[in-house]
């Protein structure tokens, strides 16, 4: 075959090829995302909170499917994507949003790269340039550059090495900065634990008590997000708050945290015989539940009923679940109990 | 008794790397390698005896030992359990000891007679080993012992090893989501000898230019360490990938996740470098860039375990997170501003032949694509940075996710094939267009043809399409390349196909591994662009059509294995009709012992086209609900990425030096350095 044919084959071939490709993309009305590929497209920018830094899509996390969920009632109700966005923002801040397209800090995001590449192919041709006078040393020429090129390569390539320093020491110090100054992960697992509905992944140490009262109320039936922020509060001693949201909790459903810890703050108001019925109930809805047995124990000691509370501190006692001084605590009041 | 050993294997470690940076510092003049025996051997002998003692201790669960407590149990199946030496923080840097020790071992066998850069290379090593076992001797000692026990993992413990120790009767078993699957014992050790690979250019590289010895030893004497790094790296960031899908039940294998982008920078600016190497070796260019890009590459690999392991940024990767963040910071400014510093102050010496005759031209392409490919790194870096930089300049938060690096990365990674398609093919110093019309043709209509057949069967996404052009493209460039050189020989087919490939085993693995990505290019566009999700609730024996797929939910079951309670669901996978059953699969969700997070595993089936992914979403009172996936040509992509891989195997078989004809003599007569 000759040159001539192959090239009238190739042209012939890609020139219908390309026919029928721009024919077929741009000929019929493209088909509206269906909800599910929506669905999945939001989930995928919106960031799930408490969740390690996952977008809800990927995370396994029961709060996150609990979001999904609700993006698949707002698809169904007829929503669209940006009034779904702009709700989750509203909700939980900007920060939640990964799509950036909308955002005015994602200019400086898309510019820099784009900079950095015309910056990149400016350097190639201007290296092209620099080397048209060069064309006489072929291939193998490795030699040290001669005498008179040497000055200028000097200062222009320590300015260009300097100039990376310095980069490289301003990004540093910014990254140092924002790592010694952050608040600190650690310690935040005992909270971690029921968020999530019983899944794990979860850092609230960077949520203030502000942004979860905005969660909260955005979303009033996500029970375990209800209990964590009341949790805060019950653990701060902020016990007015702690009990208006857990009362909340209970109104939904019988939730062994919730229980336990109104019946824990009732007692300390004074009123034992009321928190007694709290944490039975919290027992009866999760039996091995330890906190329970422990203010359980410590209420029926006011109430004076020592042989219910023996029972409850050997349970603590014999538990291999619970920390040494808690039970040294316990076993301690066991004695004086026995003692009289 | 163990941990005291382990503790004396540490220390011993540790001095044996201090012995290697003196000996190095004080041999480099005369290059006197023998000087450095007793230290590399004892380095080596130290660091596996700490390896195995760490191992030894959790195989016979020596929970008097912190890490051993926090991280196994008596019920942990034994291949985790052998797992679990590198699966937590301590464990992790002890692995990464171990293979520093080892490569250290095997650069001082490489190190000729009367190598100055080789032994100071090795001093550049041992300075580097002095900052990881100087870790496991302080901020994150490995045998630390228990001091009071919590019943069932260690409350607290101590670095000093000869206190009285407590001993919990049990461990709390490994991260429920590291013991999930085998593939976690596999990915770690993956990475992390690619990680550590990348090492040994750069402690070649800045020996060079600490002896102003900055011509081309350096770089062909390192060339198999980075194409071995290279290859591990993509292979670890592959296993990622396919672990996250078969483990993590969302259903995808890349989420940008920070952590991940920190395992894809070195990948690629090492992708870079490799390439730069070559045109450096085969056109005398480029000696600067090459300087940069390998210093770049080890910083970016120590930068990446800085965001693993120091907890500034929240990720599900970030397993054990530790007080060392800030020695890691610090360690990677050191290198940075250490190593960068060193390339400015010797800027002057470092040899400039600068003969770009034409844009044009195989040098011009790849230049192009370094060009590229530091772009989508640099991309990739200030987005995972973003939201810090803009929260120390203006203390507003913004999120920077999948949306961003999926649009940023598509044109990328479209413009990357199509200047490879070309690049890969082009003569070196001048292609002129005849040329290239010639050799590409073929592979411009088979691109376009293959679009267009795309668009006939319905895909109507424009990056699919697009994706499918130039990956189709890039592949036919290269058969048609091989084909002609093949006709073109007196041999019969198979022989002379043997011979070219044979001929030129570096550039022809290069070609293999650039099928590969073209392949793995068009899957990531497929799964992406033409999945298929859907949620069904399903009662049992009821059935549900998904795509071309019916799903029928057969029976639940429930499984208690030592370690974890299985609770899952059958479901048949039928043609769309229901009739005839392709596969029967079991998603499930496991509950393992000393962990309240139950881990959704999903079952995948793969057909010739369609990978059908179900996962188990919900359900209750005998009604399941389950998240269904139509995934097409998903397996492409872990077969592209082993022919990736497998490409940079084949490049190894590359004679050491770039240029065959004159090497041998170029290299010899190069003061100051000696053949390898």
């Amino acid at each position: 075959m000759s040159e001539r044919a192959r090239n009238l084959i190739a042209i012939g071939v890609a020139a219908v090829a390309l026919g029928v490709i721009v024919f077929g993309l741009f000929s019929g009305p493209s088909a509206a995302p269906s909800a599910e590929d929506r669905i999945a497209t939001l989930s995928a920018s919106i960031r799930c909170p408490f969740c390690n830094g996952e977008s809800l899509a990927e995370s396994q996390a029961g709060v996150a499917a609990d979001y999904r969920e609700l993006i698949t009632e707002r698809v169904a109700a007829g929503a669209t994507d940006e009034e779904i966005l702009d709700e989750f923002a509203a909700n939980f801040g900007d920060s939640f949003i990964l799509d950036t397209s909308t955002s005015a800090w994602s200019v400086a995001l898309w510019v820099v790269p784009i900079l950095a590449l015309l910056v990149g192919g400016g350097a190639i041709v201007w290296l092209r340039r620099q080397s048209t006078s060069d064309v006489r040393h072929p291939i193998t020429d490795e030699r040290p550059p001669t005498t008179d090129e040497r000055p200028t390569g000097v200062n222009r390539r320590t300015l260009v090495g300097v100039a990376i320093v310095g980069v490289a020491v301003v990004a540093i110090g910014v990254f140092a900065v924002k790592s010694l100054s952050g608040p600190s992960t650690a310690g935040v697992e005992g909270v971690a634990g029921d968020v999530a509905t019983g899944q794990g992944e979860v850092d609230l140490s960077k949520v203030t008590n502000a942004e979860m009262e905005g969660l909260v109320a955005a979303n009033p039936d996500v029970v375990g997000m209800r209990v964590a922020l009341a949790r805060r509060y019950f653990e701060a001693g902020e016990f007015t708050d702690a009990l208006d949201h857990y009362m909340i909790v209970l109104d939904q459903e019988k939730h062994p945290e919730a229980l336990a810890n109104v019946g824990w703050m009732t007692h300390i108001s004074g009123r034992s015989d009321v928190a007694l019925g709290y944490v039975e109930a919290a027992l009866q809805v999760k039996p091995d539940y330890l906190t329970a047995t422990w203010f359980l124990g410590n209420i029926q000691i006011a109430l004076g009923n020592n042989e219910a509370a023996a029972e409850a501190f050997t349970t603590i006692v014999e538990s291999d679940q619970i920390p040494d001084d808690v039970k040294q605590t316990a076993q301690q009041l066991l004695d004086q109990m026995e003692e009289g | 008794m163990i941990a005291l050993a382990g503790y004396a294997a540490i220390f011993i470690a540790l001095g044996a790397a201090v012995a290697i940076v003196i000996q190095g510092l004080r041999f480099s003049g005369s290059g006197d390698k023998k000087a450095l025996r007793l230290p590399v051997v004892v380095f080596l002998a130290a660091s596996v005896a700490s390896f195995v003692l760490l191992e030894v201790a959790i195989l016979t669960h020596e929970f008097s030992i912190s890490y051993v407590a926090n991280n196994t149990s008596t019920t942990t199946p034994i291949v985790f359990l052998f797992a679990a030496g590198w699966a937590a923080l301590e464990g992790s840097i002890v692995l990464w000891g171990l293979l520093l020790a080892v490569f250290t071992y095997i650069v001082w066998r490489q190190v000729g007679d009367d190598d100055g850069l080789g032994v100071l290379a090795l001093a550049v090593i041992g300075a580097v080993s002095v900052f990881w076992f100087g870790l496991m001797a302080t901020a994150a000692n490995p045998f630390a012992v228990c001091t009071q026990s919590g019943g069932n993992f260690c409350l607290s413990s101590s670095w000093w090893p000869l206190v009285t120790t407590a001993v919990p009767t049990e461990g709390l078993g490994p991260n429920a989501l590291l013991q999930n699957h085998i593939l976690m014992a596999v990915h770690p050790p993956m990475l992390y000898v690619g990680y550590v690979g990348f090492t040994v250019p750069f402690a070649f590289a800045t020996a060079a230019l600490w002896r102003r010895d900055t011509g081309q030893a350096w770089l062909v004497r390192t060339h198999r360490w980075s194409l071995i790094s290279w290859a591990f790296l993509g292979a670890g960031i592959l296993l990622g990938g396919w672990w996250s899908y078969e483990v993590l039940g969302w259903g995808g294998y890349w989420a940008w996740d920070p952590v991940e982008n920190a395992a894809l920078l070195p990948w690629l600016a090492a992708t870079a470098f490799i390439h730069s190497a070559i045109v450096q070796q085969k056109r005398g260019m480029l000696q600067s860039w090459n300087f940069i890009l390998v210093i770049a590459t080890f910083a970016l690999t120590i930068f990446g375990t800085f965001l693993t392991r120091s907890g500034v940024i929240a990720s599900v990767h970030a397993f054990s997170q530790s007080t060392i963040g800030p020695l890691l910071l610090s360690f990677l400014a050191l290198i940075v501003v250490g190593s960068l510093t060193l390339f400015a102050v010797r800027a002057s010496d470092v040899a400039q032949a600068s003969s770009l005759e034409s844009l044009s031209s195989r040098e011009g392409y790849i230049l192009g694509n370094n060009l590229i490919l530091t772009v989508f790194a640099f991309t990739v870096l200030f987005g995972t940075l973003y939201p810090m930089i803009v929260q120390a300049l203006s203390g507003d938060e913004v999120a920077v996710g999948r949306p961003f690096f999926d649009r940023a990365a598509v044109p990328i990674s479209l413009l990357l094939l199509l200047v490879l398609g070309i690049g890969a093919i082009s003569p070196w110093r001048v292609a002129a267009a005849d040329v290239l019309w010639k050799r590409l043709r073929t592979a411009i209509a088979a691109g376009l043809l293959a679009g267009a057949l795309a668009v006939v069967i319905g895909i109507d996404s424009l990056s699919v399409i697009l994706t499918i052009v130039l990956g189709v493209f890039v592949i036919a460039a290269i058969v048609v390349r091989f084909t002609d050189l093949v006709r073109r020989r007196p041999e019969g087919i198979a022989g002379a196909a043997r011979k070219v490939f044979g001929n030129d085993l570096g550039y022809w693995g290069g070609q293999v591994a650039h099928i590969g990505l073209a392949l793995v290019a068009i899957s990531l566009a497929t799964t992406s662009g033409l999945a298929v999700r859907d949620t069904v609730t399903l009662a049992v024996g009821e059935t549900a059509v998904v795509d071309d797929y019916c799903i029928e939910y057969l029976e639940p079951f429930t499984r208690q294995e030592p370690h974890r309670l299985v609770q899952g669901v059958r479901v048949g996978v039928l043609d769309e009709s229901c009739s005839t059953t392709k596969a029967v699969l079991e998603p499930r969700i496991n509950t393992y012992e000393g962990s309240s997070q139950p881990v959704g595993t999903p079952d995948v089936w793969t057909g010739l086209v369609d990978d059908v992914y179900l996962g188990i979403a919900g359900g209750s009172g005998g009604v399941i609900k389950l998240n269904v996936f139509v995934f097409p040509l998903q397996w492409l992509l872990w077969v592209g990425g082993l022919i990736m891989v497998a490409g940079g195997v084949i490049a190894l078989g590359r004679k050491p030096a770039g240029r065959r004809e004159t090497s041998e003599e170029a290299t010899a007569q190069e003061p100051g350095t000696t053949n390898v």
